[in-house]
């Protein structure tokens, strides 16, 4: 693959650049000179980004923003197959374009490429001033070592003994088998672990120290519990004596008391209130005796009242004592007497007024009836009249409006009619309503094809007037730039070379022929003809940049000849296609029927105004025609209006404007309404006072029947009572009074009798009580009760004194009384504080030997909790494994080392084995080529078995290792070792180009012009780009390869 | 009548793998301890009639006496509401030292290791058969001798057995489904296997699990199981998650990823369900990065990136604690894009299987691991990992060459 071109379309500095690579060639060798080391380096990224991509990160964006950057190329898959445009944007995908921007898919690149990854190519064909200088401090720390040397330059990877080192220097800081080794970073952690082990034993606690612990813990809490039950005892047998020195006085007074009660001799066992049942029986007896005395004188004095009580019209029963019993009228019965006589008097009161209202209902409607016949029949109403004269009325603004607008729209046409007349071309009335011009788009369509043209035209005339100043200068230049001399230097330097060869051709047959004489002969004048024909070829290298400026000057104005004959025919042609435009414009008219102007420009403008008039034209007409519907539309109702009064008997002049015409036929229909309304009030009275004489009829009847209710209600009423005579309500109120005034009197005679009975029955009962009392106490007159009662209330006091006195003593002495007898039998109370005062001195010894217990075994406790660490001891074991875990990713980074290192080392020998010799061999020719001849072989030193080493032999024969080469040297023989290396790859791979970032920069005039054919060799295998900022290298290269290299300079 | 399931506690037996985590999950009593004082506050709280733990309450190695102290402790509170408690010794702690000392309270049992050995509750309706390991190694079939079961009574069994063997754990006593069916038992409580669930589809043999991941191989939710039987009817089991924190292995596919944006854009969902899954406890997750990507060598070449980048996914992610016990690139090239176009990779994979290069890195594993194993003994699991083998000397050579590649500048690092 290679580039053809490279556009940097929009990268950088770079706008619409163009680097011109051109066909392959023979020698496919290019010089990119940039202005500086940006515009080289930015090319440089312009080439990586267009073959994979733009990086995210990028920094070329001082013209052109992120997102419109764009580098392109022309792409042979293989030199000089046909060119595939192809072009990068930036973004995440879809990044590759064709030459019509369409998207191509990846695949495409990458098959350019041989799919080639990234850093691969970049490593093997991109070689910076950096890598030579790294390469040559690699063979230097390699020690020339032949391995080392030609992988790193067939890697590209500079200095392989560099990194063959830097492995083994992480792998040793990471870790060493040696079991003393402390420091490397996976042995320490080993350590650690080791160590964190340890502590995690140290701090657990070892089951049996616990279980001697927790064994002292047990004895010492046996002892204390043997301790309290020693002491429960000794409390026990304090409290005992304690208990019989508080009951022992008790007991004395408990037998005194006993004796005493003994004394008192035999008593009648009486209740205890029997003193008070004795006097509340005598006050009874009292009480009774008076109140019978009352009762009795007021029984007396009610039944005198009864004898004297007035019984006209009543007729009561009477007892066998020949007195009346009557029951009382109850109150429910008496309400309802009283309620019936007050409703008496209010029906009596309705019916009366009932039997008035009806006579005067009667007179006012023979009144109205009277005046509805005087009246006579109703009015027709006028409904035709009334419908047109509203229709009138309502449409009438609208005529009034149409009649006006009429007026306005006739000025508008007239105003319509003058724009016509001012249109260029001019436009009548007729032919805006008929004519048909083509649509506005097709108008500008040919008028952008008329401006382009024109447009086109005058650019292409101002760019010949440029070309043709360029031509006339480009002749003076070359007028001025003289090669006088050149054409016979030429001749000079091919005779001599002529006779150089014919020499050499009669010196190679002689010698062929084994004529060593005739040779010498040839050779004596061939020692002359060489360094002749070498002058003249000197000579002509001299002025070789004269020529070649000649020669540019005579392929410019020839470039530019042919330009300006291109300029001309372009112009013709459209000049052609200008007459072309304007007769379709004139077809496009043709249907219209209107001519048009010959320019489609201002027609455009014609074309606008055409149809704002032709809109307002027929705007105008709708309007007009609008308004005479409507005018005549209020004249055909007006016409209704006025036949309908005349039917009416009232003629109205044609004349008479709208307006007054309906003020007539308002007061028409007016009339006629307010005579309808009159006759229908009239009916409607005589209606209503019907309706009133019928009502005061039926309340008249109603009073009636209210009455006759009353009368049979009240019969009803009275049955049921004792009464004799006339039943009038005022009477029968009256008789109902006496009546229940004697039910009262008869009522508390019976109270009085029911009292005397009663008082009789509670004397007997007192006489009762009183001489059960005097059984019990055994004597037979009421008058001995007190003093017997006294001498038992004594006996009972000294029983209760004695029961409390035992109480005390069971509750102080918590015994039953002869168990406490029991006990104390045979002691006094001095013995028993001496046993008091000995037991509470062994209580005390004993509680200090408990507290010294105590405390022996909470120490104890303590030393065995002391023991538990809890969770320490599995807490230091986990940071153990916490390091065993960071050992082991020690242990995979130090494996990974170890083994690229292995690695590394392996595939050295194994390409020193299968393919350095022949990089060696070629790169021999490629150093004597870089160092100008300086070095001359290039040998493998076997003296150390197993470590063939590099070493450079000088034309003089003497021979130098590589630390003997001075820095350049070195370099150059690095640059020498590398491009080998990179053909070796090219005879087995596809070509790719070859990007060289000023890697000649360093190099000396001398050493410049040796290496540049070295290059230019590669060049023929594939392409190669030198990038420079230094004009020297161009010029230089431009001088020494002439055309097998091509030099481009950027213009940013 | 419920019980609660509970085996293999390891009680203070330390967390595996958790370089980065630094102290926060150290801190505090313990995971081990909170889960075992959670699964007693659970047991007290639901009123169970009783705690069955089927061996190993303690690591084999561990001689803290603190943890038997703490763990007697936890027995107590069972204690105080009359729960009884009945234990059985496994293979970690029938020798403990621990177990021979502590002094248990007495509401617990520990079942015989002479003889198979029955409990009845007949406040319950409960009979428990089980048999204590006498030393770590019980290669005979127990169950043989356990005996008949008690009608009328819910029979529960208490083993602590691989039973066939085949799950990454040393088979002890030895037995098969057949012998534990046909000892028509009820319920048969099982320890020894770490993960928690039924065995072989019955719903009536299930091991309680291990109470606690400790590493990345106990991933997923632990803890114990509820077991509510009647007599002659399939109890049934519910599991009850005790564990204070998770593991999780979480795998990315990173299958046609194309940058690294792709790798922790997909990471990123992958870690979110982790998290979810862990229901709000701390997670320590081990990430494997999977499947096709043209992105393989970059990632095998920054492995330290790779982790870095991941943990500010997981930050940001996580709102309870989140550790990287690991991330581990797993991934493979896409097809046909092998590096076969460079000199470098023609030599490297010709230098690959060179007797030489592998002879020499057979050295540098040897020599490592016989380092690692003196140091951590050669039970642990770190030595395990780095024994010498053809796995392990495929994976360091596929680092190694990526780890070349870089050093090379033939794989660069991501663009920051």
């Amino acid at each position: 693959m290679r580039l053809r071109e490279l556009q940097l379309t929009a990268f950088g500095p770079f706008t619409d650049a163009v680097i011109p690579f051109g066909a392959a060639g023979a020698c496919d060798l290019h010089v990119v000179l940039g202005r500086n080391e940006a515009g080289k380096s930015t090319t440089l990224r312009a080439i990586d980004a267009l073959l994979f991509g733009f990086p995210h990160r990028i920094s070329e964006t001082q013209i052109h923003p992120a997102g419109k950057l764009r580098v392109g190329a022309l792409i042979e898959a293989v030199p000089d197959a046909p060119a595939r445009a192809l072009a990068r944007v930036r973004g995440n995908v879809r990044t590759l374009r064709d030459g019509t921007d369409e998207v191509v898919d990846d695949a495409v690149m990458q098959a350019l490429l041989g799919a080639i990854e990234p850093a691969l190519y970049r490593r093997l064909f991109l070689v910076t001033q950096e890598e030579l200088r790294e390469g040559g401090r690699g063979l230097l720390s390699g020690g020339g070592e032949l391995g080392v040397s030609v992988f790193g330059a067939t890697l590209g990877a500079g200095n392989l003994a560099g990194v063959t080192a830097q492995l083994k220097e992480i792998a040793s800081r990471l870790f060493s088998p040696n079991a003393n080794a402390t420091k490397p970073l996976l042995n320490a952690s080993l350590h650690a672990y080791h160590e964190l082990f340890e502590a995690a034993r140290e701090l657990a606690i070892a089951p049996a120290d616990y279980e001697h612990a927790n064994e002292l813990v047990a004895e010492l809490a046996a002892a204390r519990e043997r301790q309290r039950k020693t002491i429960d005892e000794l409390a026990r047998q304090r409290a005992s004596l304690q208990r019989l020195a508080s009951v022992s006085g008790l007991l004395a007074r408990r037998r005194v008391l006993q004796d005493e009660l003994a004394g008192l001799g035999t008593l009648p066992e009486l209740a205890a209130d029997a003193v008070t049942q004795r006097e509340l029986a005598g006050a009874a007896k009292v009480k009774a005796a008076g109140e019978l005395r009352e009762h009795r004188a007021r029984r007396d004095e009610l039944l005198a009242r009864v004898r004297l009580t007035d019984l006209t019209g009543l007729e009561p029963v009477r007892d066998e004592q020949g007195r009346p019993q009557v029951d009382p009228v109850g109150t429910e019965v008496t309400d309802s007497i009283n309620r019936a006589a007050d409703n008496n008097v209010k029906l009596t009161e309705q019916a009366r007024r009932a039997a008035e209202d009806l006579a005067g209902a009667e007179q006012k409607r023979a009144d109205a009836a009277a005046a509805l016949q005087a009246a006579g029949s109703a009015p027709a109403p006028a409904i035709e009249l009334e419908q047109f004269t509203a229709a009138l009325r309502a449409t009438l603004p609208e005529i009034q409006t149409a009649q006006k607008q009429r007026e306005i729209v006739a000025r508008q046409s007239d105003q319509l009619e003058r724009d016509l007349a001012a249109l260029e071309p001019v436009l009548t009335l007729e032919q805006l309503r008929t004519c048909q011009p083509p649509a506005a788009a097709l108008i500008e369509r040919h008028e952008a094809a008329f401006e382009r043209l024109a447009t086109r035209l005058k650019e292409l005339g101002d760019e010949r007037k440029r070309l043709q100043a360029q031509h006339d200068d480009g002749q003076l230049r070359l007028a001025a730039a003289s090669t006088a001399g050149l054409a016979e230097l030429t001749e000079q330097r091919a005779a001599a070379r002529a006779d150089r060869d014919k020499l050499l051709t009669a010196l190679g047959r002689e010698l062929e022929q084994g004529r060593v004489e005739m040779a010498r002969a040839i050779y004596v004048p061939l020692q002359a003809a060489v360094p002749a024909a070498d002058r003249f070829s000197d000579a002509l290298l001299a002025r070789g940049g004269q020529v070649a400026e000649h020669e540019r000057l005579a392929a410019e104005l020839e470039d530019l000849a042919g330009k300006i004959k291109g300029h001309d025919d372009e112009i013709a042609q459209l000049i052609g296609e200008r007459g072309e435009a304007q007769r379709q414009w004139r077809a496009l008219w043709s249907g219209s029927g209107f001519e048009p102007l010959d320019e489609p420009a201002p027609m455009r403008h014609w074309h606008e105004q055409f149809t704002a008039l032709r809109a307002r034209a027929l705007e105008l007409d709708q309007q007009r025609q609008a308004q005479d519907e409507r005018i005549a539309e209020g004249e055909m109702l007006a016409e209704a209006v006025r036949a309908q009064l005349a039917r009416g008997g009232e003629q109205i002049d044609r004349r008479l404007p709208a307006a007054q015409l309906l003020d007539r036929a308002q007061a028409v229909i007016d009339d006629v309404q307010a005579r309808i309304a009159e006759h229908e009030a009239l009916a409607r009275t005589l209606q209503e006072r019907t309706t009133a004489v019928e009502d005061a009829q039926k309340k008249e009847r109603q009073a009636r029947q209210a009455i006759d209710v009353w009368t049979k209600e009240w019969n009803e009423l009275l049955a049921p009572l004792p009464l004799t005579g006339e039943s009038s309500p005022p009477r029968v109120r009256d008789l109902v009074t006496r009546l229940n005034a004697l039910a009262g009197l008869l009522a508390q005679l019976r109270e009085q009798e029911a009292q005397i009975a009663a008082r009789q029955r509670e004397l007997g009962q007192a006489d009762e009580r009183l001489a059960a009392l005097c059984a019990a106490a055994g004597c037979k007159s009421v008058d001995e009760l007190p003093a017997i009662e006294r001498a038992v209330l004594d006996r009972n006091r000294k029983r209760e004194q004695l029961g409390e006195l035992e109480a005390q003593i069971v509750e102080r002495g918590e015994r039953p009384i002869p168990e406490l007898e029991r006990e104390l039998a045979g002691r006094g109370n001095d013995e028993i504080a001496a046993e008091l005062d000995a037991v509470g001195r062994d209580l005390e010894t004993a509680r200090g030997e408990q507290e010294q217990l105590i405390e022996r075994h909470t120490r104890a406790e303590q030393a065995r909790d002391e023991l538990d660490h809890g969770a320490d001891a599995a807490r230091a074991r986990d940071r153990a494994e916490q390091q065993a875990s960071i050992a082991g990713e020690q242990a995979w980074s130090y494996l990974s080392a170890k083994a690229a290192q292995i690695l590394l080392e392996q595939a050295i020998a194994y390409h020193r084995e299968h393919s350095a010799s022949p990089i060696v061999t070629r790169a021999e020719e490629l150093v004597r080529q870089l160092t100008a001849g300086s070095l001359q072989r290039l040998l493998v030193d076997e003296m150390t078995p197993g470590q063939p080493m590099l070493v450079a032999r000088r034309g003089s024969g003497e021979e130098l290792t590589v630390d003997a080469l001075s820095e350049g040297t070195r370099d150059q023989l690095y640059l020498a070792l590398r491009l080998a290396a990179l053909e070796h790859h090219l005879s087995v791979r596809p070509p790719l180009p070859l990007l060289l970032d000023d890697i000649l920069v360093d190099s000396d005039d001398e050493r410049l012009a040796a290496a540049l054919p070295a290059l230019a060799s590669i060049a023929e295998r594939t392409q190669v780009i030198l990038l420079t900022h230094h004009q020297h290298v161009a010029t230089t290269a431009e001088h020494v390869l002439g055309d097998r290299v091509r030099v481009h300079r950027l213009g940013a | 009548m419920r019980f609660l399931h509970l085996a293999d506690l390891h009680l203070d037996s330390p967390l595996r793998g958790l370089a980065r985590a630094g102290d926060a999950i150290r801190s505090g009593p313990g995971i081990t301890r909170e889960a075992l004082a959670a699964a007693i506050g659970y047991a007290l709280e639901r009123h169970v009639d009783l705690v069955a733990i089927v061996g190993d309450v303690y690591d084999r190695d561990w001689q803290d006496f603190s943890t038997g102290v703490f763990f007697a402790s936890q027995l107590r509170r069972l204690r105080e509401e009359k729960i009884p408690v009945v234990v059985i010794h496994g293979n970690h702690d029938s020798q403990s030292q621990i177990t021979r000392r502590l002094t248990l309270p007495d509401n617990v049992r520990v079942l015989s290791s002479k003889t198979p050995e029955t409990l009845i509750f007949s406040e319950l309706g409960l009979a428990v058969h089980g048999q204590s390991y006498a030393q770590r190694a019980v290669t005979e079939n127990l169950v043989a001798s356990y005996p008949a079961p008690i009608p009328g009574l819910v029979n529960v069994g208490l083993l602590h057995s691989g039973l066939g063997g085949g799950s990454g754990h040393d088979t002890y006593a030895p037995t098969a489904l057949t012998d534990l069916q046909r000892c028509g038992y009820d319920y048969w409580a099982l320890g020894h296997i770490h993960v928690r669930g039924p065995v072989g589809g019955l719903a009536n043999v299930c091991y309680a699990g291990v109470i606690q991941g400790r590493s990345v191989r106990e991933t997923g939710a632990h803890g114990g199981l509820l077991v509510t039987a009647e007599p002659g009817v399939e109890p049934v089991v519910e599991p009850v998650d005790f564990d204070v924190m998770r593991w999780a292995l979480v795998d990315v596919d990173c299958s046609g990823a194309a940058s690294w944006n792709d790798v922790l854009e997909r990471s990123q969902p992958a870690l979110e369900a982790a998290i979810g899954a862990a229901a709000g406890r701390p997670l320590a997750a081990r990430v494997s990065l999977r499947g096709a990507t043209a992105l393989h060598d970059e990632l095998l070449a920054n492995g330290e990136r790779v982790h870095s980048e991941l943990e500010g996914v997981a930050d940001a992610a996580a709102s309870a604690g989140l550790w990287l016990e690991r991330v581990t690139v797993d991934t493979s090239p896409p097809l046909g894009a092998m590096h076969a176009d460079s000199e470098l990779d023609q030599v490297l994979s010709a230098t690959a299987g060179l007797a030489e290069t592998t002879g020499a890195l057979d050295e540098v594993l040897s020599e490592l691991h016989r380092r690692v194993s003196a140091e951590l003994g050669v039970r642990h699991d770190l030595s395990d990992e780095l024994k010498p083998g053809p796995e392990l000397r495929k994976r360091v050579l596929a680092l190694g060459l990526a780890r070349l590649r870089r050093e090379l500048g033939l794989e660069p690092a991501p663009e920051e």
